[in-house]
């Protein structure tokens, strides 16, 4: 089977190479296939090198192992239009955007030589961001005038202009609320299903990656502890951090489980729900 | 209704002082009672730290907080008007978000912890270095002797934490304030320091008013719940009411888009329709 | 292991105060420092019909006049209208203030470019060259200066260029490495746009925005250098009128024509309060 994405043995290394000095690498022997429409997840606490997994994969960081995109190799450095097949949306929305470019001139300044006319341009511009739901009246808007959620969309929209074939989703939905957050994601799968662009998503979030992704990798320290599918995993860790990790995450299935001796113990006022206008 | 209540927050609102702007808090009436642990639960912009910050009047200037803070000094006595600025560091302590703010960094931890004691308890010494130690001990931590003499940034963020809530206790408050102490952690440090401000509310019997953004920390650890939105207080209620059967349309909605809901069944891998 | 600051969504309070603060700042500057540099300008460019008499002609009949109907602020000591010699050296301290300001940032942007973008030695030998160039006393240098090319405006537009462009390297060399650093930029690069595209349109713009304050208030203290430097009889030469040299020249008569002093002197003070209520309006508007 043909995978999209095919990563084999990447480990970054931090520093310059000095003769007779082993430095030990940030990340160590990252493998995994991503197919055309899925969605793979990264977890890790701080420190972990998801995130400098993610700025290799990209190109941003020199790395060792093989990076297949498609088929072909893709090599280091990358040529321009390589670089354009693997793009990113990053975790702040306050930096993710230039502050004196507009919104729909960020996204125009990105497309490609496709569009040659201005008004191609901007129509094509428009496109993307009513593709990823933001407001018409925004289009023109500076960036110091949306939210964060409507700035991430604009990144996504930046990033779709050049018509990858995978995207890298670093933390890019941690810095929001939680009802944005959702509709992020929600835009997220319906462009998997849509255009067949595969995400890899970063994620300190184990939920958010459960909600999005079928396989996962889980790393620790530079390493991938354990991958798989991402039910399999969270149900049936066989990694001992992995089962810690996963025993961590808070749940809101431990209200269904606790007894109601609590209650006994403090009377508790009558509940109450402020009264809403039809 | 005889809860014993220990603080009663009457029709706060934190205000602007441009009187057409929209109260940034309107009105909130809510109580808490001795022992007990309550989630304050909003987004961005819900007014839930500002709420918190208007227990102990530590509301920023330009705004302003009008409304009555009750407060309960023994259990059995009425509710009087609390004296904020006084109850700071005495019967109410706050922790935040990130330790590396309220942790002085130029100066051990034995100093940060040491300054509140010597001054509200009068201890010197080897009192004061006795009780520093035992205060470490009581937040979990195995290497106290270690700890008090290390500056901040020689601590992991989840050290740095207990480090701060340590000192939040020295004084033996009745109620601790949380400003989403565990958000800028590791999801194992938050489990931990979850567990930890339990066994402390069990084991002293102390109140918590704990503010998050995230709904399944706040099911964890608090018994009930304040849902806050734009500065209005919609739904209250235990946990497992508020959390579980939600009754303001608000409230359904912050649930269901918790990502735990999100994956019940709505994960779609194209590939799988075709082999 | 110290854990990465996640960033999350701002605070009611900073979002509420933000709001506020943009609307209720309507000006972006300092209008009134606006009207006095404007005021200035304009005097300096209608000089010839502002003044009333020649500055240069003097009348040695007439030395040392009160302040009358023919003469508002008096004459000087040779007799000159002191009102005509105010409004003309205006045309003076103005422009080469202005032009000295605009040296030295010229020079410090291209340094500091070089400093932020090449980085690596060009960026250390940049910057410890400049830790020298500071570390002299100004005034020390320009007189050597002066020593070598003779007394006079050349001597003083070089001396700018090669003395005030510390400041200016470091605030951009400084501002470009953050900017570097910003998401939108690796944004940018994954883009595939090419790198002095890069530099060009996407660093340049967010880095250069504190200069600019910088750079109004450069003008004024390049004004008061050029003043200083004449009152020294160091700078431009009689019997040109310049505020500091008048200032010189009004000086023994202190006691009983104050006037011949405070007049150059204030008005120095005021084209400087100008200059200075811009740029820190420019500053404060951009740091909010």
């Amino acid at each position: 089977m043909n995978a999209l994405l095919r990563v084999t043995d990447l480990s970054v290394t931090y520093g310059r190479v000095r003769r007779g000095v082993t430095v030990a690498p940030t990340v160590c022997g990252v493998s995994f296939e991503l197919s055309a429409g899925a969605a793979i997840g990264i977890v890790g606490e701080s420190g972990s090198g998801k995130s400098t997994t993610a700025r290799a994969l990209v190109g941003l960081l020199p790395y060792g192992g093989t990076v297949e995109l498609d088929g072909a190799l893709l090599p280091l450095p990358r040529s321009r239009e390589q670089r354009r097949r693997i793009q990113m949306v990053f975790q702040d929305p306050t930096s993710s955007l230039n502050p004196s470019i507009r919104c729909d001139r960020a996204v125009m300044q990105v497309l490609g030589a496709r569009f040659s006319t201005a008004e191609d341009r901007r129509r094509r511009a428009y496109e993307l961001l009513e593709r990823v739901r933001l407001p018409g009246r925004l289009f023109g808007a500076w960036p110091s005038e949306l939210s964060g959620g409507q700035r991430q969309r604009v990144a996504i929209a930046r990033a779709l202009a050049t018509e990858p074939q995978v995207l890298i989703a670093d933390e890019a939905t941690s810095a929001l609320d939680v009802s944005v957050q959702a509709t992020i994601l929600e835009l997220l799968n319906e462009l998997r299903a849509s255009t067949g662009i595969g995400v890899v998503f970063i994620s300190h979030d184990l939920t958010v990656v459960r909600a999005t992704c079928s396989q996962v990798l889980v790393m620790r320290h530079g390493v991938v502890v354990e991958q798989g599918d991402v039910e399999r995993v969270y149900t049936a860790p066989r990694d001992e951090y992995t089962r810690e990790l996963i025993a961590a995450v808070p749940s809101i299935r431990v209200l269904s489980q606790t007894h109601e001796v609590d209650t006994g113990a403090l009377p508790t006022p009558p509940r109450w729900v402020l009264a809403e206008s039809a | 209704m005889s809860a014993d209540v220990l603080l009663r927050l009457d029709g706060i609102s934190i205000r602007l002082p441009d009187p057409h702007e929209p109260a940034l808090v309107d009105g909130v009436t809510l109580d808490v009672a001795r022992g007990e642990c309550l989630g304050l639960v909003g987004e961005s912009g819900s007014g839930k730290s500002l709420l918190l910050r208007s227990i102990i009047g530590l509301v920023p200037p330009p705004l302003s907080a009008a409304g009555e803070v009750l407060w309960s000094d023994v259990p059995g006595a009425p509710l009087l008007a609390m004296d904020r600025r006084a109850a700071r560091g005495r019967d109410v302590s706050m922790i935040f978000q990130e330790p590396m703010r309220s942790l002085n960094p130029s100066k051990r931890v034995s100093w940060t912890l040491a300054e509140p004691l010597r001054m509200r308890r009068g201890l010197h010494g080897v009192a004061l270095r006795e009780r520093i130690i035992s205060l470490l001990e009581d937040v979990g931590i195995d290497d106290p002797h270690r700890i008090a003499r290390s500056y901040p940034h020689e601590l992991s963020g989840g050290l740095q934490q207990r480090v701060m809530i340590a000192a939040a206790l020295s004084t033996d408050p009745d109620l601790l304030l949380c400003d989403e102490p565990t958000t800028a952690l590791d999801v194992t440090t938050q489990a931990r320091i979850i567990d930890l401000l339990k066994e402390l509310q069990r084991s002293r019997g102390l109140s918590l008013v704990f503010v998050s953004h995230d709904l399944a920390v706040i099911s964890e650890i608090a018994d009930r719940v304040a849902v806050l939105n734009g500065g209005t207080l919609l739904e209250v209620g235990t946990a497992r009411e508020v959390i579980l059967d939600p009754r303001h349309s608000y409230t359904r909605m912050l649930v269901s888009s918790i990502p735990e809901q999100l994956s019940a069944g709505t994960t779609t891998d194209p590939t799988e329709a075709h082999p | 292991m110290t854990t990465t600051p996640i960033p999350t969504a701002p605070s009611t309070t900073t979002i509420a105060l933000r709001r506020t603060r943009r609307s209720r700042r309507g000006a972006r500057v300092s209008w009134f420092g606006v009207g006095i540099v404007a005021l200035f300008v304009l005097v300096a460019i209608l000089a010839p019909l502002l003044a009333p008499a020649d500055p240069l002609a003097q009348n040695l009949t007439e030395r040392l006049a009160p302040p009358s109907a023919a003469h508002l602020l008096g004459t000087d000591a040779l007799g000159r209208d002191v009102l005509s010699r105010l409004i003309f050296a205006s045309r003076i301290d103005l422009p080469l203030g202005i032009a000295a300001a605009v040296i030295s940032a010229s020079v410090g942007i291209v340094l500091g470019a070089a400093g932020g973008f090449i980085g690596r030695w060009v960026d250390t030998l940049l910057m410890r060259v400049g830790d020298l160039v500071m570390a002299f006393p100004t005034y020390v240098l320009v007189i050597a200066l002066i020593a070598i090319m003779g007394a006079g405006v050349p001597a003083i537009l070089v001396s700018f260029a090669l003395l005030g462009w510390v400041p200016y390297a470091r605030l951009l060399r400084a501002e470009i490495r953050r900017v570097t650093k910003e998401e939108y930029i690796s944004a940018a690069n994954l883009a595939g746009i090419v790198r002095w595209r890069i530099l060009v349109i996407h660093v340049l713009p967010n880095a250069v925005r504190p200069i600019i304050s910088y750079f109004v208030i450069d003008i004024m203290m390049a004004i008061l250098t050029l003043a200083s430097l004449s009152y020294l009889g160091l700078g431009v030469q009689p019997p040109l009128a310049e505020w500091g040299s008048m200032v010189a020249e009004g000086q023994p008569y202190i006691q009983t024509h104050w006037w011949l002093t405070g007049a150059p002197g204030l008005t120095i003070a005021l084209l400087g309060l100008g200059f200075l209520l811009v740029g820190e309006s420019i500053e404060r508007r951009l740091r909010a």
